[in-house]
């Protein structure tokens, strides 16, 4: 007899151990935990149930033999000319901010480094897209990029010019090297990077010296109109800019 | 008693000699004809709140260009053979491409309110780094989400302060209040709805114990968007 009650008593004792776990499923969690926090919760609460859990993570056993095949160093050198490219993207948006300012008031200027700063992260986002096309950036993209602080100074439209020039010499030399260390130095060129040498130099090398050769001519023409008539010059410079 | 007129008068001069002082006609007239003049900084365009104001634009600011680098890391990790999820890196991209794009208008929203904005110092508020963007696809929808709730956070909180100004300063700005509803919390309210549904389809799709398949239909409907 003892041994009977002992056993319903056992039997009500799960069945309500199993409803509590049944309404701690149902109920939704804390709304003002974030999304992902409450995801993870699920899952693990679900997990252990073996009952309707999230099956988030899919894996592949897909095998490549010798592939991907860049090399290291020119890897590295790739990455590091992506954070470059975002750097020079941030000092085109702190110029365009400061000759967007009321008083200094460029327009002309502030529209050129914004498009300047445009056109330098997409350069960089290109990069980034050819290493995931070469079978890159499969575990490692989270440390990619930094958003960098920059220089910042009181501007004159030469000066500005100047300095962005000077970005500009910088990034076609860091190119160059890039170039050079993806070329490789095996004498059989074994490791010779043929494809992103190429598209470096005929489509990075190009934009980098014509957009050297636009800014040259930029300074040369303010540089006279200033020279003559000064504050006139740059005004009248940022109107046409 | 006289002392006192005197003092009042005193006073008052001082006052309105105070007063005078902040306007750009005064500085131009004082500044005119002077071989050492005191400039015109008072001619600019600062008005109503854009005092306190900007310190958290410029906040706001450095939150969007991040979280613009954060999406185009995610966006580039589903782009990767392993992933291979071009529906994902679209929406990532693209929402990479709308806070770079938001980041500039807000730049010339500060400065057409006579403020700036300043790129040299490290600024680490609010944003971890490395982000986080190793996600499968669903943490990433749910991480997005919360991305895209903090940046609506953010514009409220600019908000907030222009409609209600704080103890210190009690100036109200319907400019900037109006332009961040127009601009920004009309849009964000899309963008939020938008990935919490995404969200919730894509949970309930992996329900199933063999999920590949329906992942792989959805990020289909991904690139249709």
């Amino acid at each position: 007899m003892v041994k009977l009650i002992a056993s319903i008593c056992l039997l009500v004792v799960l069945a309500v151990v199993n409803q509590a776990q049944a309404d701690n499923l149902q109920s939704p969690t804390a709304k003002q935990s974030s999304v992902v926090q409450d995801l993870k919760n699920r899952k693990s609460q679900t997990q252990d149930l073996k009952q309707d859990f999230l099956n988030c993570n899919i894996k592949s056993n897909a095998v490549f033999r010798g592939w991907p095949d860049m090399k290291e160093p020119c890897i590295k050198s790739m990455r590091d000319q992506i954070q470059k490219e975002i750097e020079a993207s941030t000092q085109y948006l702190a110029m365009a901010a400061y000759f967007s300012t009321d008083t200094v008031n460029r327009p002309g200027f502030a529209e050129h480094f914004f498009k300047a700063a445009r056109e330098e992260r997409e350069h960089g986002s290109k990069l980034v897209e050819y290493l995931s096309m070469r079978g890159q950036l499969t575990d490692t993209v989270n440390n990619l990029i930094k958003v960098p602080s920059v220089k910042v100074t009181n501007w004159t439209g030469l000066s500005a010019l100047e300095d962005a020039f000077k970005l500009e010499t910088e990034v076609t030399k860091s190119i160059r090297e890039l170039i050079k260390t993806c070329e490789g130095t095996s004498k059989k060129a074994d490791d010779n990077d043929y494809h992103l040498v190429d598209y470096l130099t005929g489509v990075y090398l190009e934009e980098q010296l014509t957009g050297q050769r636009d800014l040259a001519g930029k300074i040369t023409t303010l540089e006279k109109m200033m020279s003559s008539h000064g504050q006139l010059g740059e005004f009248l410079f940022d109107k046409n800019l | 008693m006289k002392y006192f007129i005197a003092f009042a008068l005193i006073a008052a001069v001082c006052a309105l000699a105070q007063a005078q002082e902040q306007t750009c006609q005064v500085d131009v007239q004082s500044a005119c004809g002077q071989t050492a003049n005191g400039g015109v900084s008072n001619c600019n365009a600062r008005y109503a709140a854009i005092g306190h104001l900007e310190p958290k634009l410029q906040d706001y600011i450095q939150l969007q260009l991040k979280k613009s680098y954060e999406y185009l890391l995610l966006a580039t990790h589903f782009n990767s053979y392993q992933m291979n999820r071009p529906g994902f890196q679209k929406l990532y991209q693209g929402l990479s491409d709308r806070s770079f794009d938001d980041t500039i208008e807000l730049i010339k929203q500060v400065t057409r309110r006579g403020g700036s904005v300043d790129f040299s110092k490290a600024h680490d508020k609010g944003v971890a780094h490395p982000p986080e963007v190793h996600l499968n696809e669903l943490e990433s929808l749910a991480r997005a989400l919360d991305n895209e709730k903090e940046l609506t956070n953010g514009a409220i909180h600019v908000h907030t302060s222009a409609t209600h100004g704080t103890t210190q300063n009690r100036e109200h700005d319907p400019e900037m209040a109006h332009y961040l509803q127009e601009n920004f919390l009309s849009k964000q309210a899309e963008s939020v709805r938008k990935l919490s549904g995404y969200a919730n389809d894509l949970s309930k799709l992996v329900t199933v114990r063999e999920p590949s398949l329906s992942v792989y239909l959805f990020d289909e409907y991904l690139q249709k968007q």
